[in-house]
């Protein structure tokens, strides 16, 4: 294929690639390996949930945790048979701050917001959000009204 | 100045990349200035960074190729006039149309000797992205100096030949290079080709 000239600055990339990316900030009170486990866990449910979902997990879910001083561990997700993949390691810690970023292709943003925001609830760990990508606020009953695609509102179980 | 863009699909390793190149510049006593952006508003690249103890200058809220084409070289014209860095690394998003990245950094005007796209491509998961989306694929292709095939250590010899066959018939222009970032396999061969 040749390199044709089709710059476009206008065009968005993102819609292009039918991409779609959520994200969410905060910190975790007592944070230990069972904690970082479970976030584990919560990215893996996620990626599953986008297979199913779209067909094929084609994508990137992350997740960066961290103290002040920059120590930390980052946590990838681009492949189910390969399982979430761990770099570095964190010490437990009374409070650490994180964030998780997924960005994949071919689901409805809303939904997979909630299936974040369900994910991080299913660990329950402590968890404080700063920065979540929810437009409205999350609660069991969700109150996003009838148009909200969240197929998890009524069979969800909080234990 | 060299500018080098680290272009490819979410996840096939550009920070990865980023990290094993900004080593290497260090350890040659070159100094790298390190842009990334992300799609959404979260990050988690500039902490990865940060945590091997770089400090990279992140642009959240868009894409550099689109959205926010005017910060992207409003950072460059900053980095260039009061870091003074002999090699500038940027990632794009793995949603972004790298070739866009370098026409942007052209028209920047901040005196680079040349700018070089690197295409990273993912060889594990190489035929679930064609299959689905190998238009998107090809234009991320667009404008790529050289392209690596990065995961070598994660398919088969067999298999990664017959990725680079492919890509070699798709692009017969461009150099292409088989390697493990994570493994560091067929990296000195990168390291020689980065001015
Ligand atoms: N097996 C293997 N894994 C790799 C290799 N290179 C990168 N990875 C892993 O792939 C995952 C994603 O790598 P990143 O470097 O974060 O990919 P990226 O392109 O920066 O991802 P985005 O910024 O989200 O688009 C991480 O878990 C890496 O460790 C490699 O050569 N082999
Ligand atoms: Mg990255």
């Amino acid at each position: 294929m040749t390199d044709k000239n089709t710059t476009d600055f206008n065009e968005n990339s993102m819609d292009y690639a039918g991409g779609v990316a959520v994200g969410v900030t905060g910190y975790i009170t007592n944070f230990n390996a069972d904690a970082q486990a479970r976030i584990s866990g919560a990215l893996m449910e996620i990626g599953k949930w986008i297979d199913e979902e779209s067909g094929a997990f084609l994508g990137h879910v992350k997740c960066g945790i961290y103290l002040e001083n920059g120590d930390g561990v980052t946590l990838n997700l681009t492949n189910l048979e390969n399982g979430v993949e761990v770099h570095g390691i964190l010490e437990p810690a009374e409070k650490v701050g994180f964030s998780i970023l997924c960005a994949v292709l071919d689901v409805d943003k809303h939904e997979l917001e909630h299936m974040l925001l369900h994910a991080l609830e299913d660990t329950f760990l402590d968890i404080e959000l700063t920065k979540g990508s929810h437009s409205h606020k999350h609660d069991d009953h969700c109150g996003c009204g009838d148009n909200c695609k969240c197929g998890n509102h009524h069979e969800h179980h909080h234990h | 100045m060299y500018v080098y863009i680290l272009g490819g699909f979410l996840g096939s390793g550009k920070t990865s990349l980023m990290l094993n190149l900004t080593s290497m510049y260090i350890d040659r006593g070159q100094k790298v200035a390190l842009l990334v952006n992300e799609s959404g508003d979260v990050g988690v690249d500039g902490a990865t960074m940060k945590r091997e103890g770089y400090d990279a200058i992140e642009m959240p809220n868009g894409c550099i190729c689109c959205t926010l084409a005017s910060s992207l070289q409003e950072g460059l014209r900053s980095i260039a006039r009061d870091l003074k860095p002999d090699v500038i690394l940027i990632e794009p998003t793995g949603l972004a149309l790298p070739h866009r990245v370098k026409d942007l950094v052209r028209i920047a005007m901040i005196d680079e000797e040349e700018t070089i796209l690197i295409g990273v491509v993912d060889a594990q998961r190489f035929d679930k992205l064609i299959s689905k989306k190998s238009e998107f694929f090809d234009r991320q292709m667009q404008g790529c100096n050289f392209i690596l095939i990065n995961k070598s250590d994660t398919v088969s010899s067999e298999k990664l030949a017959e990725i680079r066959n492919w890509m070699s018939s798709e692009y017969p222009d461009k150099p292409i290079h088989s390697v493990s970032v994570k493994e560091g396999s067929n990296m000195d061969e990168v390291h020689e080709l980065m001015k």
